[in-house]
């Protein structure tokens, strides 16, 4: 199951049109800070994108919360690939996720947990474009230790 | 938009640390519980089967005795406990002394709140006399959608000259794992020696943001299923576990998720399982102890 969701993500990179423009490559950021509500950091994520080639970047999203007394830390390194379009543009993203979540007893009769795992994602987006501004919003299927689920985020970013 | 953003506004918060253990029938007034006489004596058994089931309402009577009684492994069960079960007084009695009397049992009704004109709770039906009836109000969490009161019920199991404790209990629904110990605590920690414990935990797989929000993605990746962390919460009080975390108690199409369970402390577990019974949005738990 998570292979053959990995296989068609790949597919789907190798085979996407460079449907970039030319004017849209000379102007695109080579650097992108965002904020994201879910997505792959869990529960929110601050990301920082770094321009590689015409149509990809690589990523990263972290964050730390503290949910109801459960601690959790995640953090998703990650591939940006442009597919379609420019200021409305379709992307993809694959990358790892890694969560260390700790639980603190709230009773004196118990010690309390941790935990750690590290698992993946595909996700499929759309994203709209200003001058320094982009937003975003993305469907993904995250896997791991849990097994596999649908999951949404949403992102506000600048660009540079 | 605006009915999202009052729910993250919300709050999720303990507002009430719940009770202490009262007997049953020193409480009075809308939640006045119900107890059955003692049942025919029977033969002392070298094992005891216990079930536990959330009938999911309960409205059915008659179709969930048909279900049990279906049932090779529950017809035969000596204790059932039972959660989300009602009483309106527009009915022939409460559900639970129903569903009991059609199962040839005893019972004893706890309710953990007023629903409509009627109450909603949990019961505990037996083929074995019941004493020492004692009903707990649990530690209520405030949440932006449907906060419930929630209850455990205690009793003394007469099995010859054995006595036997069992509490049974109902959790909250959609509240992270340190909420859901904060709720179990208090029914945990006063009960010493031998005892069954049992109920519907509601042990879901998730992190809840603001009790709306499953942060299933984070579920995924790191597997921190709360069914896990409750049988690692019972084990540290020296209690053993019915069925693992892969046997799943619920009717759901793609979630396998085990929120339901029994335990047992000072008692040989001899046979478990799950039975995947008709009449409800849950299968039942079961388990032989040995006496």
């Amino acid at each position: 199951m998570r292979l053959g969701i990995l296989a068609v993500f790949a597919t789907t990179i190798a085979h996407a049109e460079p449907a970039v423009t030319k004017r849209a490559l000379v102007e695109a950021p080579s650097n992108t800070v965002y904020v994201e509500l879910l997505g792959k950091a869990g529960p929110y994520g601050l990301g920082y994108e770094r321009r590689i080639t015409e149509r990809l970047w690589l990523g990263v999203a972290a964050s730390y919360a503290n949910v109801r007394g459960q601690q959790i830390a995640t953090a998703a390194p990650y591939v940006h690939v442009r597919l379609l379009g420019d200021r409305n543009s379709l992307f993809t993203e694959l990358g790892a996720g890694f969560v260390q979540t700790r639980i603190p007893s709230p009773v004196p009769e118990w010690d309390g947990m941790s935990d750690s795992g590290g698992g993946g994602f595909a996700s499929l987006g759309w994203q709209r474009s200003w001058t320094h501004l982009i937003v975003r919003a993305h469907g993904s299927v995250m896997v791991g230790e849990g097994g596999a689920t649908p999951w949404l985020g949403a992102a506000i970013g600048y660009t540079r | 938009m605006k009915a999202l953003l009052l729910v993250l506004a919300a709050c999720t918060s303990v507002v009430d640390q719940g009770g202490p253990w009262e007997p049953a029938d020193q409480i009075t007034g809308e939640l006045l519980a119900d107890l059955g006489p003692a049942p025919p004596a029977l033969a002392v058994p070298s094992t005891l089967r216990v079930a536990t089931w959330n009938v999911h309402f309960g409205d059915d009577v008659a179709d969930l005795a048909a279900n049990l009684q279906a049932s090779p492994i529950l017809a035969t069960a000596d204790v059932i406990l039972v959660q989300e079960i009602e009483a309106y007084p527009e009915e022939d009695g409460p559900r639970a002394r129903r569903l009991a009397e059609a199962l040839g049992m005893t019972w004893f009704y706890a309710p953990a709140r007023v629903e409509h004109d009627g109450t909603h709770g949990i019961a505990v039906l037996s083929r074995w006399p019941l004493e020492s009836p004692m009903i707990r109000r649990l530690p209520y969490i405030e949440q932006p959608l449907r906060a419930r009161e929630r209850n455990a019920q205690s009793v003394e199991l007469v099995v010859g000259d054995a006595r036997i404790q069992i509490i049974n209990i109902h959790l909250d629904l959609r509240i992270g794992v340190v909420d859901r110990i904060r709720q179990l605590s208090p029914a945990v920690v006063n009960v010493d020696g031998p005892a069954l414990f049992g109920g519907d935990f509601n042990s879901n797989p998730y992190v809840w943001v603001e009790a709306a929000i499953p942060l299933a993605g984070t579920e995924a990746v790191v597997g921190a299923d709360q069914a896990t962390i409750l049988d690692d919460y019972f084990a540290q009080q020296d209690f053993t576990g019915a069925v693992p975390t892969s046997m799943a108690t619920m009717r759901l199409p793609v979630l396998d998720i085990r929120i339901d369970n029994l335990y047992a402390r000072d008692y040989e577990i001899t046979a478990s399982g799950v039975d995947r019974i008709d009449g409800s949005d849950h299968w039942a738990v079961w388990f032989d102890v040995a006496l």
